[in-house]
């Protein structure tokens, strides 16, 4: 266990309880309490990855969920590969297997590193100014190129096996944090007896509590006060405690998504458990309590390996007993980095220097440094650094030597100040303000329900954060309407780190200094983004990538925006800041799809005869969300052969056909005929009962929204039907009529689609099929004509059939409670064999009614048919002064000689089945005008030939004119005929 | 997801459970057929679509399933008040908040 | 109470039952109560009878009336018998759902897996029609631990799929 970097009694780990891993196939060993970051600090390793751009060598920039350089693929057996996670926010665990990612051949040794020497080709914009021309390159060439060596980590090419699930929560107060700031909220909120949700990125709440030496909070040691507190909110029934919960996005009134790691950190992953969990939830009030993040200096070589920042350092050192070298140097601009050296050289390590920017700096700090024994030079401005793959050396300037200074070191920890995270302040809309002390935005005012505490807010250190996180639970639970009568405690903190990050106005160096870690984004490219003539720091963040990457810019937002103002000529807050926009921190496909997946991935609609098809080997389609029998292939037919068959079988004996998706509507009161009367383009007031129509509804605009068949069940009862995709539209368009037209109608209406399960049985055959088992109906074709309706039995079981037909053929379509459709359906089918029954799909059913010219809304109209143009005239009431539409049918437009209109198509060469959606042109030449397309096409069985139907200009006064129809390079010539194909005088409707 | 009162529930519900509807305010003409082509026109198309607060229709569909009517404030995307059919719309908050 | 000893929460599917969409005016919910022998509750949400025999209020005007499925021809002819002059609608829905008893003490977070409602809130007993997962269903809470939910038979295999899956993240 070489552990070489690990201190004795330091840190927050658990000594006991060693754990093993690999990075890049080299085994090493941990600690419980690890993250992979420091445990590979502790084993030396500094070098984890190569940069995205220039291929540069990285090591480590941070220890949270801010770092922009630690980018591992993590992988687990099959389907299991994680890529581009930070290494500062994977807990170790026994086999954990990790490696670095964007190299070849090896992390070390890298050839993408030539980019480097490269990189005055690659400044900002280099794809805009490069891949331009010639155009045609862009396919063959540039793109392949780009996407060749684009991205970071490698995409998983296996199924992810893992479940993910979501949830809705509600809760009177939200916290975001459980630092300090956050655990002072949570127990002021909790003390009320309000619903509270306290949730946490990190594996252990504490925040930056676990990162310093412990202090005293009201007289007990900080990590006792931790203690105590979690064990007193995670005892309290009204509070969650939620670790590995990162708070991702924060929408309207409060609603936020949490994305909860389940199992991620565990060796032995558990069985059928989710991986992760997605919250959403809806909060009365948020406390804010996300801390702040520090920034690196901008010098020439701040990217090495070895240079991180100073809270960092503090953060391993503390945090997990590892120190990032024996020999740092610390570079900052803020009194905060002063810390860390002293508590680097507290655990026995040599500092070299610190190197402040600042010409002054408070005379106790320099007299704690001399005590120390580290050097220290004021005024000064790093000049660069060196060392291939970790940092060996710094060079300053420094007044004090008259020039420059080299300084030997193994790392070099800088701070340029902290930035508060606004990023869900500023999602919920929450205004901001400059602050210039920090040299960073704070939030500004207040907002409805939305409370910060701690150093998110501006204000730094432990009593700061426990007042003003104290406060901000007391403002957040009364705003969700509870009484805090608890006082606060004193809060009486003592020993607390240094924690003053006032930093003066950031200095901006010549040379190649990163801003940008991740994306390779330099201060250099943005100044030449400023100089080419971008001034909206939006603009420049798009042309430079500057705070694009997966890290979105945590560290570098801020002196990117410094860098752009100090180009600009302006001041920071006059240039603005660029948009926070969801999420905070990368989150998995799966949280977002949760439940959302394979076959619960959206809502399939089954009828109650679908076991049976599916029994039967039938071919399936979706019509809106429903999945319905298409056809019923027997052995090695081809659905041509088998559509064919049944076609035919339907003609020559009878065929069944399940109905159920039809939508169906039933209305009712006094005033429903009036109500359809208004609706529907037909007249309903004189229907008798036991009679039906088909039905025609029209938009306002005259357009067919709808089509179906309408019964009288009694003088106050409609059984109206619908299309299957219509079903709820028509529903919705009703009630809107209903309730805010013509509220004085008494009429209700209910669906009742799912309440029938619908039995089409056609053809010459289909009366003696079905007679046997009807009570209660003379089916007589003089009592039960075409078009009839009536209530009885089939085989003991209400009945609601009707006498329709949408095959041409003779047609009666059975409805029965849905419960008892399968059980119905069996009996008839056993029963066919006598007659040559056939069941037939949709497909079959879309044959037969073309070659009847029955429409299919939808698919013979488009949204911009009139019955008219459908051919439907004959359907509207002509002496109704009045229906939903009928205005429009007089509109000029309406009137057009050369409107689309429905006709009829049949091909010169009878064995042609033309396209779908193929155009129709007058003629192939040069002048040929442009007529319409074809809206349905199928092989006629019937009639040994293909039909079609076309909307096509002028259509009804162009009879037997010939057309030019074309798709893509295939050209047919047909004749214009009308709609109806077969059985023109109807006679099959009573065969 | 907004958050929405339902006048008719007397219940502040998720934004799942409603549907827009469009512009409120918009009545059907009494004889559409007394109309000019002009008249007829505006009233199929044209719509305010305002800036800021805005009256329009929702329905509680996955609810009680009742229209009703909504002072939005399609900046913020607030819903500002709700109403039940029928009633008079509140007027606009003023912009300075000024009567003065 | 440690998680171990919490009755797990289950799906259960409901006895077939009879089921009435209801509408009808004011004026008309004393026939109504004559005719069901239940109370019919004004305020949207409201619910009144057991769990096997309700009726709950869903809308300004419209109620659903639920009873055991042995009722059925009692229930029909006394329908038959209403009045000329009643002004309303009974519509027989009772093969349009299916009902399952959601049971346990995670009941509403089960049902909050795909429901955007504040279930837990919701008061006791209560009924609401809400969404799950983008598919109208129908609620009742007759108590914090057991839910009544019915949805229409079509969306049964998705809506049982959506809860199987759920059902994981309780444990």
């Amino acid at each position: 266990m070489r552990n070489t970097f690990r201190l004795p009694d330091t840190g927050r780990i658990d000594r006991g309880k060693p754990v093993s891993f690999r990075f890049n196939g080299t085994q090493h060993t941990g600690f419980v309490g690890d993250t992979l970051a420091s445990a590979l600090l502790a084993n030396g390793v500094h070098l984890v990855g190569r940069s995205f751009k220039y291929h540069r060598p990285r090591g480590f920039l941070s220890a949270g969920a801010e770092e922009p350089n630690a980018l591992v693929t993590v992988t687990r057996g099959a389907g299991r590969t994680t890529p581009n996670l930070p290494a500062t926010m994977i807990e170790l665990y026994e086999g954990l297997e990790a490696h670095s990612q964007n190299h070849w051949p090896s992390l070390s040794f890298d050839v993408g590193a030539v980019n480097d020497l490269l990189h005055p080709l690659f400044a900002a914009g280099f794809y805009y100014k490069t891949f331009m021309w010639p155009r045609s390159f862009w396919d063959k060439v540039y793109e392949p190129f780009i996407r060749q060596a684009a991205g970071l980590g490698k995409s998983p090419t296996q199924r992810d096996p893992d479940i993910y699930t979501s949830r809705h929560a509600f809760c009177d107060v939200l916290i975001v944090g459980a630092g300090a700031a956050g655990i002072a909220a949570a127990l002021a909120a909790a003390k009320t007896g309000a619903q509270v949700i306290l949730a946490d990125e990190q594996a252990k709440p504490g925040g930056t509590m676990l990162k310093e030496h412990p202090a005293r909070i009201d007289g007990a040691p900080s990590d006792t006060w931790l203690h105590t507190s979690l064990a007193t909110l995670r005892e309290a029934e009204n509070v969650t405690v939620l670790e590995r919960t990162c708070a991702f996005g924060v929408y309207h009134e409060n609603f936020i998504g949490l994305r909860q790691a389940l199992t991620d950190h565990q060796a032995d992953l558990p069985p059928d458990q989710p991986r992760e969990r997605l919250w959403k939830v809806r909060a009365k009030a948020v406390v804010l309590a996300q801390g702040a993040i520090e920034r690196p200096m901008s010098f020439s070589g701040n990217d090495r390996p070895g240079v991180m920042l100073a809270g960092a350092a503090r953060t391993y050192l503390n945090g997990h007993g590892v120190c990032v070298g024996h020999r740092p140097v610390i570079v900052t601009s803020n009194d905060t980095a002063w810390q860390s050296a002293f508590d680097l050289a507290g655990a026995g390590m040599s500092v070299s220097a610190i190197v402040d920017v600042r010409d002054t700096v408070a005379k106790g700090l320099v007299a704690r440094a001399d005590r120390a024994g580290i050097a220290v030079f004021t005024g000064s401005q790093v000049l660069g650094t060196s060392g291939r793959l970790r940092v060996s050396s710094i060079t300053i300037s420094s007044p004090k030597h008259a020039g420059q200074k080299k300084i030997a070191c193994d790392s070099v920890l800088m701070s340029a100040g902290w930035t508060p995270s606004l990023h869900l302040w500023s999602q919920a809309s929450g205004a901001i303000a400059w602050d210039d002390a920090l040299q960073a935005y704070v939030p500004d005012g207040g907002l409805d329900g939305v409370f910060v505490a701690g150093a998110g807010s501006g204000k730094f250190g432990l009593a700061e954060a426990l007042v003003s996180g104290w406060r901000a639970g007391a403002h957040a639970v009364a705003s969700a309407g509870f009484e805090l009568t608890a006082q606060a405690p004193a809060f009486k903190v003592r020993g607390e780190a240094i924690s003053s990050p006032a930093t003066p106005a950031l200095t901006h160096p010549q040379g190649r200094a990163f801003v940008d870690f991740q994306n390779d984004v330099t201060t250099k490219d943005i100044r030449l983004a400023v100089q080419e003539g971008f001034r909206s720091v939006e603009h420049i963040k798009r042309y430079t990538t500057t705070g694009m990457a997966t890290d979105q810019g945590k560290t570098s937002n801020i002196n990117a925006l410094a860098t752009s103002a100090s180009a600009l000529g302006v001041a920071p807050h006059e240039a603005g800041l660029t948009k926070f926009r969801p999420p905070y921190t990368p989150i998995t496909f799966g949280t977002l799809a949760a439940l959302r997946r394979d076959e619960t991935f959206q809502p399939v609609r089954k009828t109650p005869i679908d076991p049976w098809a599916e029994d039967k080997g039938a071919v399936f389609e979706p019509v809106s969300l429903w999945r319905r029998a298409r056809y019923f292939p027997k052995a090695h037919e081809t659905m041509h052969q088998a559509v064919a068959r049944e076609c035919r079988s339907v003609r020559e004996g009878v065929g069944m056909f399940d109905a159920s998706t039809l939508g169906k509507i039933e209305v009712v009161g006094p005033d429903a005929a009036e109500f359809l009367n208004r609706l529907y383009v037909n007249a309903w007031t004189t229907l008798k009962p036991g009679r039906c129509k088909y039905g025609v509804l029209l938009g306002e605009d005259g357009f067919i929204r709808d089509d179906g068949v309408i019964a009288r069940i009694a003088e106050d009862r409609f059984h109206v039907t619908t299309t299957t995709g219509g079903a709820a539209r028509v529903l919705t368009m009703m009630e809107d009529y209903r309730q805010t037209e013509w509220p004085d109608l008494k009429v209700w209406l209910t669906s009742t689609t799912e309440q029938w399960a619908v039995i089409a049985v056609n053809g010459p055959n289909a009366k003696r099929l079905i007679e046997p088992f009807i009570e209660g109906i003379d089916l007589s074709d003089e009592t039960f004509r075409h078009m009839s309706y009536a209530e009885g039995t089939i085989a003991g079981v209400e009945l609601r059939l009707f006498r329709v037909s949408f095959t041409g053929e003779r047609g009666y379509e059975i409805n029965v409670p849905a419960s008892e459709g399968l059980r119905i359906w069996d009996m008839l089918h056993a029963a066919g064999a006598d007659h040559g029954l056939v069941v037939y799909g949709t497909e079959t059913m879309h044959v037969l009614r073309a070659e009847k010219g029955y429409i299919i809304v939808g698919q013979d109209t488009d949204g911009t048919v009139t019955p008219q143009d459908a051919g439907l005239a004959w359907a509207i009431g002509k002496k109704k002064p009045d229906f939903v539409g009928k205005r429009s049918l007089t509109r000029p437009d309406m009137l057009l000689p050369d409107r689309p209109q429905l006709v009829g198509l049949l091909t010169a060469d009878a064995g042609k089945v033309l396209e779908e959606g193929a155009q129709v042109v007058s003629d192939w030449s040069a002048t040929a005008r442009p007529l319409g397309h074809v809206t349905s096409s199928y092989w006629s069985e019937a009639l040994g030939r293909s039909i079609a139907l076309a909307l096509v200009a002028g259509g009804h006064d162009a009879m037997d004119t010939e057309v030019t129809v074309v798709a893509g390079r295939d050209m047919a010539s047909a004749t214009i005929t009308g709609t109806v194909f077969y059985d023109p005088k109807g006679e099959r409707i009573n065969a | 997801m907004i958050q929405i009162h339902c006048p008719y529930c007397c219940e502040l519900l998720p934004e799942q459970e409603f549907a827009y509807a469009g512009e409120a305010h918009i009545v059907r003409p009494e004889d559409p057929g007394a109309l000019s082509d002009e008249a007829w026109r505006d009233y199929l198309f044209l719509r305010t679509n305002a800036r800021g607060p805005y009256h329009e229709r929702w329905r509680h569909v996955h609810g009680c399933s009742r229209f009703f009517n909504a002072l939005r404030d399609t900046v913020s995307d607030r819903i500002l008040v709700t109403y039940r059919m029928g009633e008079a719309p509140p007027a606009p908050p003023s912009e300075e908040g000024g009567d003065a | 109470m440690p998680d171990a000893m919490r009755p797990a929460t289950t799906v259960t599917p409901l006895p077939p039952c009879i089921r009435y969409s209801i509408r009808t005016l004011p004026s008309g919910l004393a026939l109504l109560e004559d005719l069901f022998g239940e109370s019919f509750p004004t305020q949207v949400g409201q619910v009144s009878g057991m769990p096997d025999r309700f009726v709950s209020c869903l809308g300004p005007d419209e109620w659903s009336f639920v009873a055991p499925g042995p009722e059925k021809s009692r229930l029909a002819s006394a329908c038959a018998e209403l009045p000329e002059h009643f002004e309303g609608s009974i519509t027989d829905i009772s093969a349009r759902e299916v009902g399952y008893l959601i049971e346990g003490a995670e009941a509403a977070t089960l049902l909050n897996s795909g429901c955007p409602r504040n279930l837990r809130g919701m008061p006791t007993p209560s009924a609401a029609r809400t969404v799950f997962d983008g598919v109208a269903i129908g609620l009742v809470k007759w108590q914090d631990d057991a839910f009544r939910l019915d949805v229409w038979r079509s969306f049964v295999p998705h809506i049982r799929a959506c809860l199987d899956l759920a059902l994981n993240d309780l444990v």
